[in-house]
């Protein structure tokens, strides 16, 4: 199973999961890290600690640039094997947690840029 | 020893983060911001994390402390409508030491860590951090603790002196 980081500022992606949970049911194997309080040095610790040391993950930033994607650093996150997406948001989740078991991890990688972007819209 | 009238000089141990590229470069409109630190200036990666998201109207150098230094006492610097942004308190002394003294430095974010005792809740210090601290003070810095522009302002050299 492809393991998903949600490293957000707050309870963001404490709240993401929660809700994506009543869309798509009871997840496991996903790992929520929060920077409240935390040192730019102490964030990249607690994001490290739920990698796996081989095999696909993908972790989920909420801002690009800022200390969350800090934190995702080429030697801690290597991209040829852990997806990095900042902007995460529900569409984005719920594809996820609904495509991680139903296809490659390249073909999940697409997916999730695509759903999270196309969530995007003026109504 | 260059007096720097700078338009913010800050200790954040998370940097050029949301709080400053939003919070304080809306309020102080920077032109030129300069992220000072010898990790992010020695990783590629990080560096390029910092000068690629700019605040609106302004541009993020990304320097070793010497290198700023230096720069800095050659008179290029445009202070007034530059941030000058360090990671610690031993990051301002350094600079301190190499000739680098803003009239004041904006202590914004020192948290949570080992050994480290709660001063205000985004502000935490270690001994280290207190005797860096203290050495500035000693140079005729003024530390002053406010995380937003919006917030209150708190004189960290009378409340560091009051905790000892």
């Amino acid at each position: 199973m492809v393991k998903g980081i949600f490293l957000t500022h707050g309870d963001l992606g404490r709240e993401l999961i929660r809700t994506a949970e009543t869309i798509v049911g009871p997840q496991s194997g996903y790992a929520v890290v929060s920077n409240s309080g935390l040192s730019a040095e102490a964030i990249r610790a607690a994001l490290a600690v739920e990698l796996p040391a081989e095999g696909n993950a993908v972790i989920f930033v909420d801002l690009a640039g800022g200390s969350c994607h800090g934190a995702c650093s080429p030697e801690v996150a290597p991209r040829d094997r852990i997806a990095v997406f900042s902007g995460v948001n529900l569409p984005m989740t719920v594809e996820f947690f609904y495509h991680r078991d139903r296809v490659d991890f390249e073909e999940l990688r697409r997916r999730l840029l695509t759903k999270g972007r196309a969530g995007v819209e003026a109504l | 020893m260059t007096r720097l009238e700078l338009l913010l000089a800050r200790i954040d141990d998370r940097l050029l983060h949301g709080q400053v590229a939003v919070g304080w470069a809306a309020s102080l409109k920077p032109s030129r911001i300069y992220v000072v630190d010898d990790a992010v200036a020695g990783s590629a990666w990080e560096t390029s994390l910092y000068s690629a998201n700019p605040p609106p109207g302004a541009q993020v150098e990304v320097v070793s402390l010497e290198a700023f230094a230096t720069f800095a006492n050659s008179g290029a610097l445009d202070a007034p409508h530059a941030f000058l942004l360090v990671r610690s308190p031993a990051s301002a002394l350094r600079l301190a030491e190499l000739g680098v003294l803003p009239a004041f430095w904006n202590v914004g974010g020192l948290r949570h860590a080992e050994q480290a005792r709660e001063i205000l809740s985004y502000v935490w210090v270690r001994p280290a951090d207190e005797d860096a601290f203290r050495e500035l003070a000693a140079r005729g810095v003024r530390l002053l603790a406010r995380d937003l522009p919006m917030n209150p302002e708190h004189d960290l050299a009378v409340m560091l002196a009051g905790r000892r």
